[in-house]
Parts: structure tokens; C-alpha cells; sequence
């Protein structure tokens, strides 16, 4: 079974640290414009928003559909999406396909690139501290979204049986 | 563009509105960036006794070569100027976000001279520069005013240095605030902003930074990350705050005492006060650009906005002018933060009038009919405002120490001070290297640029909260153990008890001589000394000489870093020596020398000899004369300095061979 990075964008704290190790990593330099992650922000009178953003490894991937040069295929490995870099002419179509811009062409390289899960060892999740990225078995990311929608309903009623006490979140791992 | 580098120095003369670009590489060598190249730029390029309020004056924002790379904690930036408050130079560090994006632009240091005619602020989108009008921004606090110009320009990803109303109206101690909890706070650097009629630098970069050996870069950043990770939990501000007394060590109202019985009611308070108020955003939590430490809490409040506060904030309103009440606190730090005020100066010199007016020194005739009382909450907000728009009473509160106690009365004593920068609530009396390393700061008023912070403590038996985390095997560490060990073996031959107790002198002067020059060298390389001085875990000195050598592919030892930090001490030294600095300033407030203070340590007192110990101490471990606390001839020349030297020659400050 092939893993997917999971996002748990109100964890986030918009450190960069994913883009900065990202391009360092897949592109030899710091260059938030370069990663395959990003923290999309907003800001707006001090109330920050922060949602990391990435290649959400689609079963139907448009990328791959698009592609006039049939340059993307899965890793059987890591069932990352690989563009190959030989076969990519940079046209930009699976920026325009992909429903989350995750895709993009790199006008450095002048070809498309896109998450490749770092061969299996995402660096990214591996940096991030808190808790905003995670990698995880694709099976599993029903029951962990199940789960934090869990932990929100508990918390509610929390707040319910005993105002105005803090809001205390139950323990992480609630199986 | 060179690796680790921008590549550019921006200079901007806002009298003719001219804009030139010159290549950085002219001050890589010797003064590396960031705080070194701030230094000698102010001194060769401004002339001695500049009003700093005045065009001639020149504002510097300068980057380090670690600034926006994997390097941890690396969104500083460095702010310079000739200060407005201590009269020598000012310079406050600020995280953030703005840092990183102006070197994606591909600068590494923007250089402000002269005055506008008019409000304006600088928008940078990579090459192009331009200075727009800022008319409708004036009078707008620091939050919305980044929004506004985000806006306008039509780029979420736009980062924003600005400055509130209370650098338009130059209090004397005005802030530039980046996003909401990041400043550059101290010596009043967004008074010299506001003095330019300069409302913001808002800046968008796409640039990328080049590493010489990137896997090699990676790697080394990759391993530090992970060996400081387990580490992180002592550095968060709200369990730190958990701590009865507080673990940095707190003083009650102007150096009243280290206890104070409403600690039990602010402990409770806290942390419930977090949890009950806790920003939707990043659970609660926030930080820096490239920075796992992550110290600052994030807050949101329906009355107030949202709010970001990190360690030292804590004790303005609560300790320094004792309201346990986190919501009157909340409100204060907002205020602080959106208005661009230092919020370490405005406690203070709030604590200073409370104090007069308890003595009957001041009464309501002279605070607009404020009742200035102790722990007023309504007070304190009042007198804020007030500060921020120099009206009336808060005319006199937010001038400098000196001048605010000559408008009250001839015999009336100044706020605590050090250097004229008003103390911050940290005890730097009890804990000697504390006060070593405020007494030398050379910007004066607290001790952060000169100690080592995990040995702040040492001799008290204390162990605790933010100090005691370097590990052993630290550069850092063993440079400081063998200092201590050679003040053991001296006092032993001398026949005297072989340990350093709390209150001691020795070995205090070399380790503030050691802290500095750690000090510098993150500020210069631009790197968070939370990682590097305090932490102090998976990042040292020899991470960062490596760091810098795989960055750069240029081969740097901790020889070099260690001569650069000494080299631009001097550098500063010799500036403030200019402008009429003497070894009389390296001093505490006048009250704090032979006092003592109620509470924890009772009997302790710091003696005028003692001082003078470590003092002398300090000189000798820079390469400074004893006698005057000037780099000597040799030392100046030793580090490339010639220029220096001659000038010094040329004042009568220091005699040629």
C-alpha cells in the first residue's frame, strides 16, 4: 500500500521550514518559489491562515491524464506521481489539470515538477514541528480525518457540560 | 550573486528619492553581514555628534549570510542607526518573516539616508524599486497597515517593515514590527523611521538563495534540526511561565524585590488564560520563518485582535507594574504592537512614574488627573495612549530617562537605565553574569548581547527554565568550562575556597567577553540567538562555522567567526567612543549599587569593587585597555583595523607607538 502526505492545516504555524527543506533538497537551493509544498497564507488584521498545500497523489490523476508526452507515471514503489524529466516539454498542461496547482513548471529546469515524496522519506513531514504534515499509509487518512473530527465533537461537549473551564483537547491518540 | 548572498546592497537616499545597487562582496570579508556590516557603515559613513533624528542620520536593515536558508531560526534581520535613545549606536534584532523574503529579491542590506518630503514607503518586487506615496497609510496602526499595503499591491506574499503612530510622532522609543509579535524594539529604531518620514518597507522576492555544497548544507541543517528537537519543549514561553518564581528571574516594580505575592495569581492565571484564548491558527502557537523553537504563543481575543507574545513580554504589565490581570496585559502588548512601541521601555518608564507618584513626588496636577497608582490597570492603558500621542503627561513618559526626570524636577532620579535604554524586568543584579552582561551590552539597557546564556545561572545551584540547556559537549560549553576552570585553579593557588558562588566575581568578566562575541556572531551571520547563545543544543559555533563553509564553499573556522565578532565590537566601541562614551557607562543604575532587594537574596549586593572585577576582566578577555575600556593599539591592528586606530590617535583617545 503506497503512503500519502496528510495535511492538518490548523496545526499549522507557518514556520516554511517544509519549502525551505524542500527546495534545498529536490532543487539544490533555498527558494520557497521552488518547493513542492507550500504554505499558502493569509493575513488580515493579525488573524493569520496558514494551508500547506501539495500533490494529493489523485487515484485519477488529471496530471497524468493530460500529459501529451505521457511524461507522468507512478512510482510502483512509493505510489508517488513521477514526472520524467526526460520526456516533460514544460507545457504546463497538468498546472492547468491539477485541481490544486500542485504541479508546476520550474522556469529554471523548464520542466514540470511536482511532490515525489522525497523516494519515500518525505523531508518535509520530517521537519515540520507541529504536526501540520503527516505521512501516512493511504488506507489510514479516512480513519485519522474520523478521528480529528472526533476529537472536535469531544471537545465540544466539553465545553458544553462545564463552561468556562479551559478547553482542554483530549489525548492525541484516541483509538 | 555569490552563494549564501543576495548579492546587493540597496541604497536609498530619500532626499533625492536616488536608488543604487552595489555588489555586497566589498563587506563580506571582513564584516561577513548583518550587525557587522551595520557597524561599519554607521561609523564611516555618518560623521561624528549626527543628531540622530536628523537626515545625515542613516537607518540600516541588513541579513547575514544565513538569513532565509535551511539554516534553523534564520528570518533575522538586523536594524541599525545612530540611536535617539543611548546617543551611540542603536540596533535591535528582529525575526520574522520580512528577513528571508528581501534576500529572495536579492539584497542582503538596505541603507536608508536622508529625509522624505512627504510620508512614503519603499515597495521592492525583486529589481524593481520604487518609493511610493504613504498619505493614506499615516496614522495607521502597524497591522493594518501591512494589510493596506498588501492590498494595494495586490500580493498576499508580501512582507512588510513598518512603523505605528508612535514612530510618526518619534516617541523616543518606537518600534518596527514585522507581522504582529516581531520587532526590532529596542533603542528606538522606528523613531529614526518615523524621523525619515519612512511608514514601511514592503518587500516580495522570487529568488531563490544559492548553496555552494546544497547536500552537504541539507545534511549538517537536517542533523541540527533533530538533535535540537527533543529539546523544544523547554522553550516554550507559556510552561515557562509556569514557573513560581518565574525561571528567568523577575524583579517587582523598579527593583522592589524578587518575590511578589501575586506570582501564585498570575501562574494560575496563565496558562488557563492561553488555553481559554488560544488562536484557532497553529493550535496556539507560532514562530519565526525557518524556526522549529516556534517561542511565541498566538492568541486571539474578541476585544483586543489577535495577539503574538513571546518570553520577556510577560513581566511588562505584570511584574514591572504589578497587574496580575492577563487581559489588561493582553491589551498593553497589543497596544504596544500595533502602535510601534517598545513595550520593554514603555513598562519601565510607567514603573518610574508609578513609583513617584506612590511618593508623592508626582501627583494627579502632573498626570493629567491619572491616579498612577500601583498595579492601575485603567492607569496603564491611559497612559499609554497617552505615551503613543505625547499628549500631556505621556509627553514626558515617553522622552528618554535623563531628559523625562529633568521635566519633572532637577533632584529627581531617572528611570532605571543603563546607557539611557530603559531596564527590562530581567534581575541583573542577583545573577552576576547578568550583570556583567547587561553593565557591558553595547547597547546598554538588558543583558542580552553579552552572556552566555546556559551559564547565566551558574553558582546558584539553579538549573532551570530557560538557562542550563546548553549541552556539555558544546563548543560553547567547553570555551565557557575552561574559563571556570582556570578561575577555580587561580583562586586554589591563592589559598581561597575553589568554587564560584553565585554572587561572585570571578570568571564572570570572560564569560560576558565570550557571550558577546557568540552574540555577534549570530547577529552578524544572521542567525536567532534562541537557537544559538540560549538553546544552545545541535547549534554551535562549529555548526556554524560549517554551515557557513558548506554555504559559501570558502573553508571558515571558529577562529574567524571568533575575530569577526572582535572585530566588530571594536568597530562599535570605537563609535560610541566617538561620540563621547566612557567606561563610566559600562555601569548599573545608580540605585542598583550597593542595594539590595527583598526577597529570594536579601543580603546580596553588588559592590562598586566588584563591578569594577569584572569589568576589568571583560577589557582584558576583548583586548581593551583596563584603564579606559578602549581597544588598544595592538588589538585594533591585529583585527585589520588601521583606519580605526589612526582615529582614535587623531582624537586623543589613544596614544601611537
Amino acid at each position: 500500500m503506497s503512503n500519502v502526505i496528510v495535511i492538518h492545516p490548523e496545526k499549522c504555524s507557518g514556520c516554511q521550514m517544509c519549502e525551505i527543506s524542500c527546495s534545498l533538497r529536490n532543487m539544490k537551493e533555498c527558494n520557497p518559489e521552488r518547493s513542492r509544498i507550500r504554505t499558502i497564507k493569509s493575513e488580515e488584521n493579525g488573524q493569520m491562515q496558514f494551508i500547506p498545500s501539495t500533490c494529493m497523489q489523485c487515484e485519477t490523476a488529471m496530471c497524468e491524464l493530460v500529459c501529451p508526452v505521457n511524461a507522468i507515471s507512478r512510482d510502483p514503489e512509493t505510489g508517488a506521481r513521477i514526472i520524467s524529466e526526460k520526456k516533460c516539454i514544460g507545457c504546463s498542461s497538468c498546472s492547468y489539470a491539477c485541481p490544486f496547482g500542485a504541479c508546476f513548471v520550474d522556469r529554471g529546469l523548464g520542466k514540470s515538477i511536482v511532490c515525489n515524496q522525497c523516494d519515500g522519506d518525505p523531508t518535509c513531514v520530517k521537519v515540520c514541528p507541529s504536526g501540520a504534515l503527516e505521512y501516512v499509509s493511504a488506507d489510514q487518512v479516512n480513519i485519522n480525518l474520523k478521528r480529528a473530527a472526533a476529537r472536535r465533537i469531544l471537545s465540544a461537549q466539553e465545553i458544553i457540560q462545564e463552561p468556562p473551564g479551559p478547553q482542554v483537547l483530549p489525548d492525541k491518540d484516541l483509538c | 550573486m555569490g552563494y549564501m548572498r543576495g548579492g546587493t546592497i540597496l541604497r536609498i537616499d530619500l532626499d533625492s528619492g536616488m536608488i543604487v545597487k552595489e555588489p555586497t562582496a566589498e563587506y563580506e570579508k571582513l564584516w561577513f553581514g548583518g550587525r557587522g556590516l551595520n557597524s561599519r557603515i554607521l561609523y564611516t559613513e555618518t560623521g561624528p555628534a549626527v543628531d540622530p533624528l536628523e537626515p545625515e542620520n542613516v537607518l540600516m536593515f541588513s541579513l547575514g549570510p544565513f538569513t532565509g536558508t535551511m539554516v534553523p531560526g534564520s528570518g533575522r534581520v538586523e536594524v541599525a542607526a545612530k540611536s535617539p535613545v543611548i546617543g551611540i549606536q542603536g540596533m535591535g534584532n528582529m525575526g520574522g518573516y520580512w528577513g528571508p523574503e528581501l534576500k529572495y529579491a536579492g539584497y542582503d542590506s538596505i541603507i536608508l539616508k536622508g529625509k522624505a518630503a512627504k510620508p512614503v514607503y519603499i515597495a521592492i518586487h525583486n529589481d524593481e524599486v520604487e518609493i511610493k506615496d504613504a498619505a493614506h497609510l499615516w496614522g495607521m496602526d502597524t497591522y493594518r497597515t501591512q494589510d493596506t499595503i498588501r492590498q494595494e499591491l495586490g500580493d498576499p506574499e508580501i512582507e512588510v517593515v513598518c512603523i505605528g503612530p508612535a514612530g510618526e510622532n518619534m516617541i523616543g522609543y518606537a518600534s518596527i514590527q514585522n507581522r504582529m509579535g516581531n520587532a526590532a524594539g529596542r533603542t528606538g529604531m522606528g523613531t529614526v523611521m518615523g524621523s525619515k518620514n519612512l511608514k514601511a518597507i514592503a518587500v516580495r522576492g522570487t529568488k531563490g538563495v544559492a548553496i555552494a555544497e546544497p547536500d552537504r548544507f541539507f545534511d549538517m541543517c537536517l542533523e541540527a534540526l533533530q538533535v535540537q528537537k527533543p529539546q523544544l519543549s523547554m522553550a516554550k514561553t507559556i510552561d515557562l511561565a509556569d514557573n513560581d518564581p518565574p525561571s528567568w528571574g523577575l524583579t517587582l516594580g523598579n527593583y522592589e524585590a524578587t518575590e511578589w505575592e501575586k506570582q501564585k495569581e498570575l501562574k494560575d492565571g496563565h496558562k488557563p488564560f492561553w488555553e481559554n484564548h488560544k488562536n484557532r491558527q497553529g493550535e496556539g502557537i507560532t514562530g519565526c520563518f525557518n524556526c522549529q523553537v516556534r517561542c511565541m504563543d498566538y492568541y486571539e481575543l474578541p476585544e483586543w485582535g489577535p495577539l503574538v507574545a513571546s518570553c520577556n513580554l510577560y513581566a511588562s504589565t505584570t511584574w514591572v507594574l504589578k497587574d496580575p490581570d492577563m487581559k489588561s496585559w493582553y491589551a498593553f502588548v497589543s497596544k504596544c504592537q500595533r502602535q510601534g512601541v517598545d513595550s520593554t521601555s514603555a513598562s519601565r518608564m510607567i514603573a518610574w512614574a508609578m513609583e513617584l507618584y506612590e511618593q508623592g513626588r508626582i501627583t494627579q496636577k502632573d498626570t493629567d488627573g491619572i491616579e498612577l497608582n500601583w498595579g492601575n490597570k485603567e492607569a496603564i492603558g491611559l497612559m499609554l495612549d497617552k505615551i503613543v500621542k505625547k499628549d500631556g503627561f505621556g509627553e514626558v513618559l515617553a522622552s528618554n530617562p535623563a531628559e523625562a526626570a529633568q521635566k519633572i524636577g532637577d533632584d529627581v532620579e531617572e528611570a532605571l537605565q543603563i546607557k539611557g535604554l530603559p531596564l527590562g524586568g530581567t534581575n541583573v543584579m542577583n545573577f552576576r553574569a547578568r550583570t556583567i552582561g547587561a553593565v557591558v551590552n553595547p547597547r546598554g539597557g538588558d543583558e542580552y548581547r553579552a552572556r552566555v546564556g546556559a551559564f547565566d545561572n551558574l553558582g546558584s545551584g539553579k538549573d532551570s527554565g530557560m538557562t542550563g540547556m546548553s549541552s556539555p559537549d558544546s563548543w560553547e560549553a567547553k570555551t565557557a568550562m575552561s574559563i571556570i576552570d582556570a578561575a577555580l585553579a587561580k583562586k586554589k593557588q591563592a589559598g581561597e575556597e575553589p568554587t564560584i558562588g553565585q554572587f561572585d566575581y570571578e570568571a564572570r568578566g570572560a564569560l560576558a567577553a565570550l557571550g558577546q562575541k557568540i552574540s555577534t556572531v549570530s547577529d552578524t551571520l544572521g542567525q536567532c540567538k534562541w537557537n544559538t547563545i540560549f538553546l544552545n543544543v545541535g547549534i554551535s559555533m562549529e555548526f556554524q562555522a560549517n554551515a557557513l563553509s558548506a554555504g559559501t564553499g570558502q573553508e571558515t573556522g571558529i577562529e574567524e567567526l571568533l575575530e569577526a565578532a572582535s572585530r566588530i565590537s571594536c568597530q562599535e566601541r570605537a563609535y560610541a567612543v566617538r561620540e563621547g562614551m566612557t567606561k563610566d557607562q559600562d555601569t548599573l543604575p545608580k540605585k542598583l549599587i550597593n542595594y539590595s532587594m527583598a526577597g529570594t537574596y536579601p543580603d546580596d549586593q553588588v559592590t562598586p569593587r566588584g563591578l569594577e572585577k569584572m569589568k576589568d576582566e571583560y577589557y582584558q578577555a576583548m583586548g581593551w585597555d583596563v584603564k579606559t575600556g578602549i581597544p588598544t593599539l595592538d588589538t585594533l591592528r591585529a583585527l585589520n583595523l588601521e583606519d580605526v586606530a589612526s582615529d582614535l590617535i587623531k582624537q586623543g583617545k589613544l596614544k601611537d607607538k
